[in-house]
């Protein structure tokens, strides 16, 4: 189980590496580990086993996508990155879905961390007010009150 | 330290959502004493977290893993916790349509119990009682508005949602809780008011099986559980001096009379409203973290489907997104760019409930030729809706489909004979039909008093009772089904009851 729990967290981190573009989190901001424990100990048995037979459909891919001898451990981030992106999008549902299963993992860890959040600007209503031109009246100030306490 | 307790009442209920609560509100109103079990916790608006693994881990089932047995699973979310999946829902208010309520007195024998003016007094009371208003202008929110503009220009009827939420604020969390309790979901309207006269609540407290007392449904026995909700940490038993009334909703009900050994018809004719999304992206901001969680829709009866506007938590918006690696994060960084709109799908399907191996539910359900058929038109509006509002880019989420759209007419492109179920991502959270009422034994479970056929002081007052699905939203039927029949019963169990009280201006008690 050790070695699930290690490959989970390097695949999960794998979806969003550190990078220039884009939203990319501090090195341990995140707890990818603990986040997907908690997952698995609340889903059903089931979807459970999903994500334990997911983590090691991935983690052992560049042997069966690619060819070479090796886990996910062995690659850099960019590579872990073009790995997943490859899975996602695979032909087979099972790959596809079971891929998907540790992409919503990896965003429940990534967005559940307030500051990841705050840099994301899923929460940037005073913005949308100003710019998106849709908007006749102001939301009401409750809102924006919540968001800043 | 393992616990005993025990405790009786005039009437036990088990399941505290739309059907429980209201029936508690109901019978306690009445003077009659009320128990209520509750597997999940009880929290307060302020204990609702905002971020999405915790907020399920509180309040959703199984952190809506639960999904159905079936080649493609669809995901099945209920809502555990005190509040059931009122607690959790968009508040969206609709009453039964006329025609469902026509097909369910005239073909199941209900006639009595939908009486006309009873069922729309019911309505009525409920209405007043749960602050239902439409979506206020100023709180529909970049989602909303983008629904208006684009049924707008396609020509298509829409109009604000109505909702139990008149002093919504809108954060956009109803998933996750509403954290300012205004939303008038069970757990801050009618189970707070029950226990205002006189109903004991008992979260945390899973009811196991039901067990006769001299011929009659008379004994509840259950099992204590840890703040998670998962861990056993006691046992129960409750004696009902009058009735029990299952309303643990319509996957769970099923699953408590197996175990409680009444099996006939039982689970059987499951009905849902499978539903599937699409994402637009904008060149301006739709900041669907503000406004009321849904605020537009477009109902389509008469085609089987009804679109709505549905805001998401940022975790799930980012799971939806395309890619890994710097694909997705340029995506992640720009999550106020995006916008989604849903096709409730009034599926034909029939399908079974049954307990596992492991006594868990086990769902079978797919998906009927003709009901993919009405699904795949209504994501293929929903891509139109998007362009037709202004988005510079959809994706439609389904296999065998180009990830990302950029023109209007490549909403064909969904319709394509190579796109299957498994292509499409679907959901349900409206459940039907598996304790079915109805006046022949041998095709319902319980009868127009919502009685079990089979065991007298046994009731079923959940969306399980339902003939049928309803292609509306249905958490306003069920509670006014609920209130009718435990009105009902407290006439027949009681004749000289107080009459229950007017409406309440408000919905605190
Ligand atoms: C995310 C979501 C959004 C929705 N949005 C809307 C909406 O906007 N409008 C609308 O009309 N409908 C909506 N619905 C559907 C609506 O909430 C449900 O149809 C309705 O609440 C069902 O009522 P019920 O009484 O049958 O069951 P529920 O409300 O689900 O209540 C059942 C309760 O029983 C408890 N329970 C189960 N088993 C046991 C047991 N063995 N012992 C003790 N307790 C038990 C459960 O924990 C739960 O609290 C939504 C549902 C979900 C999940
Ligand atoms: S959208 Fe409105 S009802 Fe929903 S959680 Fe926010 S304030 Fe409450």
């Amino acid at each position: 189980m050790r070695l699930t729990t290690k490959w989970a967290s390097e695949l999960l981190a794998g979806f969003a590496p550190a990078s220039d573009v884009g939203l990319s989190p501090l090195p341990g901001e995140v707890d990818y580990t603990s986040a997907f424990m908690r997952l698995r100990r609340a889903s059903t048995r089931l979807a459970s086993f999903g994500l334990v037979t997911a983590v090691w459909l991935a983690a052992l891919a560049p042997f069966w996508r690619w060819g070479r001898f090796a886990t996910i451990s062995q690659l850099v981030p960019a590579e872990r990155a073009v790995l997943l992106a490859d899975l996602l999008r695979h032909p087979t549902f099972a790959v596809r879905e079971l891929t998907l299963l540790l992409k919503l993992a990896a965003a429940l860890a990534l967005l559940g961390t307030a500051s990841v959040r705050a840099r994301s600007g899923y929460d940037n209503v005073q913005g949308t007010r100003a710019e998106s031109g849709m908007r006749r009246r102001l939301p009401l100030t409750a809102a924006s009150k919540e968001r800043a306490s | 330290m393992s616990k005993h307790v025990e405790d009786s009442a005039d009437y036990v209920v088990i399941g505290t959502g739309a059907g429980g609560a209201t029936a508690a509100r109901v019978l306690s109103a009445t003077g009659a004493s009320v128990i209520l079990l509750e597997e999940g916790p009880s929290l307060a608006p302020e204990e609702r977290a905002l971020g999405l693994l915790d907020a399920m881990s509180q309040s959703l089932r199984d952190v809506a893993t639960l999904a159905t047995h079936s080649p493609a699973p669809m995901p099945l979310l209920l809502g555990r916790v005190v509040g059931g999946s009122t607690a959790v829902n968009s508040g969206i208010i609709w009453r039964l349509p006329d025609d469902v309520r026509a097909e369910w007195a005239a073909g199941h024998g209900l006639g009595e119990l939908l009486e006309e003016r009873a069922l729309d007094a019911a309505f009525s009371r409920i209405e007043a009682e749960l602050e239902i208003g439409e979506v206020a202008e100023d709180t529909r929110g970049g989602n909303g508005d983008l629904l208006k503009a684009g049924s707008d220009a396609l020509g298509l009827t829409g109009r604000p949602i109505r909702r139990n939420a008149r002093r919504c604020v809108g954060s956009a969390r109803c998933l996750q809780g509403c954290p300012h309790g205004a939303r008038q979901s069970m757990d801050i309207s009618y189970v707070p008011r029950a226990i205002a006269q006189g109903a004991r609540l008992h979260p945390l407290c899973r009811a196991d099986r039901i067990e006769l007392d001299r011929g009659r449904a008379g004994f509840v026995l259950g099992t204590q559980l840890t703040a998670d909700a998962r861990v056993a940490c006691g046992t129960f038993r409750m004696h009902a001096r009058r009735a029990v009334i299952v309303c643990a909703g319509a996957i769970h009900t099923p699953l408590l009379l197996w175990k409680s050994g009444v099996r006939k018809n039982v689970g059987e004719g499951y009905q849902a409203h499978p539903g599937a999304a699409v994402i637009g992206r904008f060149d301006h901001q739709v900041g669907m973290g503000f406004g009321a969680t849904q605020a537009y829709e477009v109902p389509l009866r008469d085609r089987g489907m009804k679109i709505e506007s549905i805001s998401l938590p940022p975790e799930l918006l980012a799971a939806r997104l395309p890619g890994a690696g710097e694909e997705w994060q340029r995506s992640l960084r720009k999550l106020d760019y995006f916008a989604q709109f849903c096709a409730v799908i009034r599926m034909r399907a029939r399908g079974r409930v049954r307990p596992s191996l492991f006594g868990s539910p086990q769902v079978r359900y797919e998906p009927l030729r003709e009901d993919v058929a009405t699904l795949k038109e209504g994501v293929a509006l929903l891509v139109r809706l998007m362009f037709a509002a202004g988005a510079v880019e959809v994706l439609p989420g389904v296999a065998g489909v180009p990830e990302r759209l950029t023109r209007a007419e490549q909403a064909e492109l969904v319709l394509a004979e190579h796109v299957t179920r498994r292509d499409i991502h679907l959901m349900a959270s409206h459940h039907f039909g598996t304790a079915a009422a109805g006046a022949s034994p041998g095709h319902a479970v319980v009868d127009a008093q919502l009685q079990c056929h089979d065991v007298p002081g046994l009731y079923v007052m959940d969306a399980s009772v339902f003939p049928s699905n309803l292609g509306v939203n249905p958490q306003h039927s069920i509670m006014a089904i609920a209130y009718r029949a435990a009105e009902r019963l407290a006439n027949v169990e009681r004749p000289k009851l107080r009459s229950l009280p007017p409406p309440a201006a408000h919905a605190s008690v």
